[in-house]
């Protein structure tokens, strides 16, 4: 994985929950068990695919490492 | 706590067919408003104003409502959050009530005292020696979430969270061969 799948899947799972929260602040949809739980694992598994797209930071992999001198 | 109980139960206590178990009946005027069992879906709840409204209530039991207990509470994921209790002997053998009851009071048997927005689940029982009542509405406090601490917490916890998932999404360096 390119990123930093812990990292991602932590505040992916916590997102999802303040997400929940959002929705039931705004009286959108109170706080059942499809939102409480569904939410954060959705959360998290959009953590860790995000994590493994990384598409920030790559390094040119072609580059010899002599050329990086 | 005993006066949420009760207009909960006035609330909630239903015709046959509603969201309500045990054939009990009821219904609630607030401002003007009536409500009743079929405020059972979250885009059709009970609104409780900003303020300090007067619900009146009204409810009635189809069994033998000696030594009844019950309890109100708001549902939070696959769990219930217990607001309120009652319970009595009930020697006369009354089977309805009706009063009227401060939603001041209802806001302040909530967690959180200092503020309160948005929508609930709140799930409702009553026994008695004759039968049992289960029942759910949704009611939603009308206000500004931003104004409340649950609403600011909410939108800076996404925000920072989102931050987190947006920084996880950085390649780690790798170490050159």
């Amino acid at each position: 994985m390119r990123g930093k799948p812990v990292l991602a899947a932590i505040s992916g799972l916590l997102f999802g929950a303040f997400v929940a929260l959002i929705l039931q602040q705004w009286a959108v949809y109170p706080l059942t068990s499809l939102s409480v739980l569904g939410l954060p694992a959705l959360g998290l598994i959009l953590g860790l695919v995000l994590a493994a797209w990384a598409p920030f930071g790559r390094r040119n992999d072609r580059v010899i490492p002599e050329a990086r001198r | 706590m005993a006066g949420l109980g009760l207009v909960a139960a006035g609330v909630v206590a239903a015709p046959a067919g509603a969201a309500v178990t045990g054939g009990c009946t009821g219904q609630a005027v607030i401002e003007g408003t009536t409500y009743g069992p079929e405020n059972d879906t979250p885009d059709n709840a009970i609104v409780v104003p900003e303020g300090d409204a007067v619900a009146s209530w009204s409810g009635q039991v189809p069994f033998d409502n000696a030594n009844f207990s019950g309890t109100a509470g708001i549902t939070v994921g696959p769990t219930v959050v217990q607001l309120a209790d009652w319970s009595g002997v009930n020697e006369e053998g009354a089977a309805d009530a009706e009063g009227e009851y401060s939603l001041a009071d209802l806001k302040a048997a909530l967690p959180v005292d200092v503020g309160i927005a948005g929508i609930y689940e709140v799930i409702v029982e009553h026994q008695a020696d004759g039968g049992s009542c289960r029942a759910n509405v949704f009611v939603r406090f009308e206000g500004d979430p931003l104004s409340t601490p649950l609403g600011i917490v909410s939108v800076a916890g996404a925000v920072l969270t989102a931050l987190g998932m947006f920084a996880g999404m950085f390649a780690k360096p790798r170490e050159l061969a």
